[in-house]
């Protein structure tokens, strides 16, 4: 049980005590609990290291912390020891007790486990000389090393809440505005829209009491950013929506997370409670005369709740549809009161611009966005993971030189940006600096930072009926061009995907996308087409070898494709024949496997088992499938390439 | 049991103002739709009355016999007296009771009523037990209640001699009364369930604003929601029940059939969509011998697919109960589903 | 009350504060055709159909008239060839659904026979969710009987088995439905 803070010198005591207690502490490592590294098994890595410290006898020198995601996913679970900052990569728990003996106790690297640079062969000691890092800037994704989002106090001796004393006591509400306003701090949910601009017309909209909302209904396909900071960090969250609400003289926040991020939900309840008993949530904050209390509001799985008058609708317990009113909800927001809504990110910049001031803010990033940017960088790239780069980075450094280019050695394709409402980039334009007008000149918009490569191996046609049926499913379905627009554009685009595609499609689909932009009444409707007008305006020529020529060159539409086990290289084996579900595939011992294309439901699992040295199963697209005669004997010469090679 | 169930729903709608009771017999009053709960007969308009009436007593009438129903311009209140398959309904003169397939209409001197007599009232106050119990309570009790046919001797004299003997005749109908029994603890089932959905709702104070997050709870609680907890929940908030419809149909997190014990869901989102889930959702629907969106027959897995769970770095993931696999193969798969119970 | 003026198709209508520029219209006795618009109705904003062309400044926007407040200045045109590519298109969409009745009626008035668009796999409902029946149920009877179920392309209008015993048998909705097939379309929808 924590102490209540009554004033602001309470806070730096408690902020000294809790450093002074920490210099006691020679080493501490930071296991990484992020979304990625717990699917690999962290947990139980950090349960490992806090048993093995204990074992060894180390509790007073050792501190072991379960960190928010340092960003590096591909490689999980990851644990950092400080202060040398050793990096370990891939950790199991077995390797637990080596690193505790010997970088915990004595200092000694333990080689093995550092991450090796593909490229050179060699190993890497420190995290922030791991290529992936190197070329970041992670303001908001650093802090989580530092940090056990369980623990306040961990947050507090980082510097946590210095910038809530600061703008209590020493800037005031324009002061924090004025601030805020001219660091040109630009929302990060993906409108980009100015927050400070924002923030003043809440506080000069009339009607009491004025709402601050933090939106963490993170649902973009493919995007966990958000999920990342609120898991990592939730602290940073809290800290800055109270400074808004000082900003903005707002006595009550809601935080709206969806529910399918359980952690998320959990930590930030936990913060909020820590920060009420500590008094920095309440009536009168560190002794001032503001008062501020935070509720966290579950989301029940709708992605149209993120848009802005949607999610106040939701919060009032109603069904979260947009409003048709063209009134801001920055004026008249939850229950016709002004109401704030900032995206996660956003928020949690907040005390960074407040600590460091407006200038250091801005000197980060381009002329008109500043600061740093979270992506998530998904899809076919080498080093998946939360990359955290200043606005203006080119596409093609993000991509190649911290996400270590395409898996597999296949060709890049086009990179997906801004989820269901933001467009593909083609190669062609890979050079472009990644800031809010760069990426919507060229018809695709930063959105919450997801951003998915995809490989020759991606069909872009699949990718928009992807979005579309995404889409179709996840509209309210109230107007009519964004109902009737996208079950239409689905219906296009499936026949497309299965062969059916018509001249004119293509057209069709265009005249539809530049209605329901024009038509719709959200902001899901209005961008709901850019999927498929960016795919069109960049890979109109797969479009029409879909429609013309029947052809997925890309291989993946089923309708278009069949599967092929190539008479020359099958080596009987029988893998495909056991994997097929519904027993298509024909042969026996030393007889070469064919694959009846009548029963084939080209499921892709005989494409799968086919061992990659054999490479036998190909897939056809566009052309016709060659006959192979039942009872062909295998061939022979592979089989002695094979004793050979043995 | 059509008629338990009928005033069970009607109970539970908050269409009924009190409970009675008598041995194997339940007199009802009706409260017309979207008045508050209160402790006086509602006046209905005519028109309501026959609505009511008409949805009430289908079960005790035979088919086609609805139509034989009149209500006339004076009824100005109604109360309806269930004894077995034999329904009885008084209105401010005229009192008429339908039996299985007869309806005969009798003066008012001859009739089976069944007023609000001082025994009634004392009745309903042992009911409400020193009356500190909450209209809530009230109506929970009154349903254990009918499904324990707590018996009041008293009462029975009230009922006159016509009721006497059919109850006496309903009560040779063993059978059909172990049938009863069993219903009952359908019943009882029921009013457990309810009184966890109370103490949630409870715990958000009963307030409508709150309706999304109950209904998370609920559904994390219970795995789905029911007909009767979404109708409880519309009555506690005193929210219509078509907009706790639209809420549970709109939300993907709610479900409105009973999950298995398990839940595996596929994630299809974007990143993991480019890297293979469909192939995935193939292997798992394969593993678990579902299709997306179904249950096993012995209740132990569903499989639902999401649009991202934020592991988009794992791609494909599927998440069953709290943990994540990444592209598991389907001899994995199988593993996994074996092991848990 | 305050009063705002501003130019209609080239008509000056001046009005009160808080109207919309549909209301603004009609009063000037300028027709903006609309699908889910009710006097007795809260605005919908949902069928698109009455989306006009306003300019403000040098800015010029679609907007849907029946939610748009009018404001002092404001040029308003409704009958652009935008708005009535905008108008066709909607209809066009909307055929598929409802291949007879006034849907129908109005898209001859637009000179549309045929639409692009089909869905073999949907049968027609008549409906275009225009909400009226819901509205109408809820904000006026409120009776709150009629209700939207589900989301997306699967919206429909129900009314469920346990609403209707809020139900009281007015028939409004019968009567204030567009398409005039409220029974057909309000199928029970089984929880």
């Amino acid at each position: 049980m924590m102490k209540k803070l009554a004033t602001r010198e309470d806070l730096e005591k408690l902020r000294k005590e809790l450093q002074d207690r920490s210099k006691k502490i020679k080493r501490w490592v930071a296991v990484c609990s992020g979304p990625g590294c717990h699917v690999h098994g962290s947990g139980e890595v950090a349960k490992a290291f806090m048993e093995e410290v204990a074992a060894q006898g180390l509790e007073d020198s050792v501190r072991v912390r379960a960190t928010g995601c340092h960003g590096f996913c591909e490689v999980g679970p990851v644990a950092v020891i400080f202060p040398e900052r050793y990096c370990y990569v891939k950790l199991r728990v077995e390797d637990v007790p080596e690193i505790v003996g010997k970088t915990l106790k004595k200092g000694q690297v333990v080689e093995d486990f550092l991450f090796m640079d593909e490229t050179t062969g060699k190993r890497i000691l420190y995290d922030e000389e791991i290529p992936y890092y190197k070329f970041q800037q992670r303001l908001l994704l650093g802090q989580h090393l530092q940090i056990d989002p369980r623990d306040v106090g961990d947050y507090i001796a980082a510097g946590g809440y210095s910038a809530l004393a600061k703008a209590l006591f020493d800037l005031g509400p324009e002061g924090v505005l004025e601030e805020v306003k001219a660091a040109n701090l630009r929302g990060r949910g993906g409108g980009g829209f100015p927050a400070g601009i924002k923030w003043e017309t809440t506080r000069n909209a009339p009607g009491e009491p004025k709402y601050v909302i933090v939106n963490a209904d993170e649902g973009d396909p493919g995007a966990y950013m958000d999920r990342g900071i609120l898991e990592g960090n939730p602290h940073s969250v809290l800290e800055g929506l109270i400074i808004g609400a000082i900003a903005i003289g707002s006595t009550q926040g809601f935080v709206y997370v969806r529910q399918e991020y359980p952690i998320a939900v959990k930590n930030m309840q936990r913060a909020i409670d820590q920060a009420r008993e500590l008094g920095l949530l309440g009536e009168n904050i560190l002794g001032s005369d503001f008062s501020f209390d935070v509720k966290i509001h579950m989301g029940a799985g709708a992605f149209v709740s993120g848009e802005s008058s949607a999610l106040m609708t939701a919060i009032e317990g109603r069904v979260g549809e947009p409003r048709p009113k063209y009134i801001r909800t920055a004026v008249k927001g939850v229950w016709d009161k002004p109401s704030n809504l900032n995206n996660v990110e956003t928020w949690a910049n907040v005390p960074l611009i407040i600590n460091n001031g407006a200038d250091w803010y801005s000197g980060i990033g381009t002329d008109n966005s500043k600061g740093t940017k979270i992506f998530s960088l998904v899809g076919k790239v080498k080093n998946t993971g939360l990359v955290e780069v200043p606005m203006g980075v080119s596409l093609r450094k993000i991509i190649f030189d911290i996400g270590g280019g395409i898996r597999g050695g296949k060709k890049f394709k086009a990179v997906q940006t801004g989820g269901p409402s933001g467009g593909v980039i083609p190669d062609s334009l890979l050079d472009i600096p990644v800031d809010y007008d760069e990426l919507n000149r060229v018809g695709s918009m930063m959105g919450s930072g997801g951003m998915i490569v995809m490989d020759e191996d991606t069909c872009m046609v699949d990718v928009a009926r992807y979005y579309i049926n995404f889409l179709s499913d996840e509209s309210c379905g109230k107007c009519v061009p964004c109902r009737e627009g996208l079950r239409q554009a689905l219906r296009i685009l499936e026949n497309i995907c299965a062969g059916k595609g018509k001249e004119g499609d293509i057209e069709l689909l265009e005249e539809l996308g530049s209605f329901m932009k024009d038509a719709s009444l959200c902001a899901l409707g209005q961008t709901a087409a850019n999927p498929v007008l960016s795919t069109i305006k960049y890979f109109r020529g797969e479009y029409e070898a879909h429609i013309l020529e029947k052809k997925c060159p890309a291989k993946v539409c089923k309708e278009l494709i069949s599967f092929f086990i190539d008479p020359d290289k099958c080596k009987a084996c029988g893998l495909c024949f056991k994997a097929c579900p519904v027993d298509a595939i024909t042969g026996g011992k030393g007889l070469v496997h064919i694959i009846d294309q009548a029963k084939c439901i080209r499921c892709g699992s005989c494409f799968s088992v086919c061992p990659e040295k054999f490479s036998a199963v190909v897939k056809l697209s566009g052309e016709p499938v060659p006959e192979v005669t039942p009872g062909t004997k295998m061939k022979k010469k592979a089989k002695g390439e094979k004793k050979c090679k043995k | 049991m059509a008629i338990l169930y009928n005033m069970f729903k009607l109970l539970i709608i908050g269409q009924i103002a009190r409970v009675g009771y008598f041995s194997t017999c339940q007199a009802i009053f009706l409260r017309p739709a979207g008045r508050p709960p209160g402790p006086h007969l509602w006046r209905h308009r005519p028109a309501d009355i026959a609505t009511i009436v008409r949805r009430a007593l289908p079960c005790v009438c035979g088919p086609g016999e609805r139509s034989r129903i009149q209500v006339k311009e004076k009824i100005l209140w109604l109360s309806i007296a269930i004894c077995e398959n034999v329904c009885y309904c008084q209105t401010n003169d005229v009192i008429r009771y339908w039996g299985k397939l007869l309806m005969i209409k009798q003066k008012k001197s001859r009739t089976v009523s069944i007023r609000i007599t001082k025994e009634h009232e004392s009745m309903l106050k042992k009911l409400q037990g020193v009356s500190e119990m909450s209209q809530t309570d009230v109506l929970l009790k009154g349903l254990e209640v009918l499904g324990g046919y707590v018996g009041a001797e008293s009462e029975k004299a009230s009922l006159g001699e016509k009721l006497k003997e059919l109850e006496r005749a309903a009560l040779e109908h063993a059978e059909e009364i172990r049938e009863i029994r069993k219903k009952e603890d359908v019943i009882r089932e029921l009013v457990k369930e309810l009184k966890d959905v109370d103490r949630i709702i409870d715990k958000h104070q009963c307030e409508p604003s709150a309706l999304i997050q109950i209904l998370l709870e609920i559904q994390s609680e219970k795995r789905w929601l029911s007909k009767p907890t979404l109708i409880w929940v519309a009555e506690r908030l005193g929210v219509p029940l078509s907009r706790v419809m639209h809420i549970a149909t709109f939300y993907k997190a709610f479900s409105l059939e009973p999950h298995g014990r398990h839940l595996a869901q596929v994630c299809l989102g974007t990143a993991c969509h480019v890297r293979g889930a469909q192939q995935l959702l193939n292997k798992v629907s394969m593993a678990l011998g579902i299709r997306p969106g179904e249950t096993d027959s012995e209740m132990k897995f569903t499989l639902k697919t999401v649009n991202c769970l934020g592991c988009c770095a794992l791609g494909p993931v599927v998440m069953i109960d709290e943990d994540y696999y990444s592209d598991p193969s389907v001899d994995e798969l199988k593993q996994i589903a074996d092991d848990l119970e | 009350m305050q009063e705002i003026t501003l130019e209609i198709d080239g008509f000056k209508v001046t009005v009160e504060e808080g109207k919309t520029v549909l209301e603004a219209a009609k009063e000037a006795g300028i027709a903006i055709p609309t699908l889910c618009y009710h006097e007795e109705l809260e605005p919908f904003g949902a069928c698109r159909f009455c989306m006009v062309e306003i300019t403000k400044g040098n800015r010029k926007r679609l907007v849907a008239s029946c939610v748009y407040p009018a404001e002092e200045g404001l040029v308003v045109k409704t009958n652009t060839d935008r708005v009535k590519e905008i108008r066709r298109m909607i209809l066009e969409l909307l055929l598929p659904l409802a291949p007879a009745g006034p849907i129908r009626e109005l898209a001859r008035r637009y000179g549309l026979e045929k639409s692009r668009f089909k869905t073999e796999d949907i049968k027609p409902t008549h409906c275009t969710l225009c909400g009226m029946c819901v509205r109408y149920c809820n904000e006026v009877m409120k009776y709150d009987a009629v209700s939207f179920v589900g989301r997306g392309v699967s919206k429909a209008v129900a009314l469920t088995p346990e609403a209707r015993d809020l139900c009281v048998f007015c028939r409004k909705c019968y009567t204030i439905c567009e398409a005039g097939r409220f029974p057909m379309l309000a199928e029970e929808y089984s929880v």
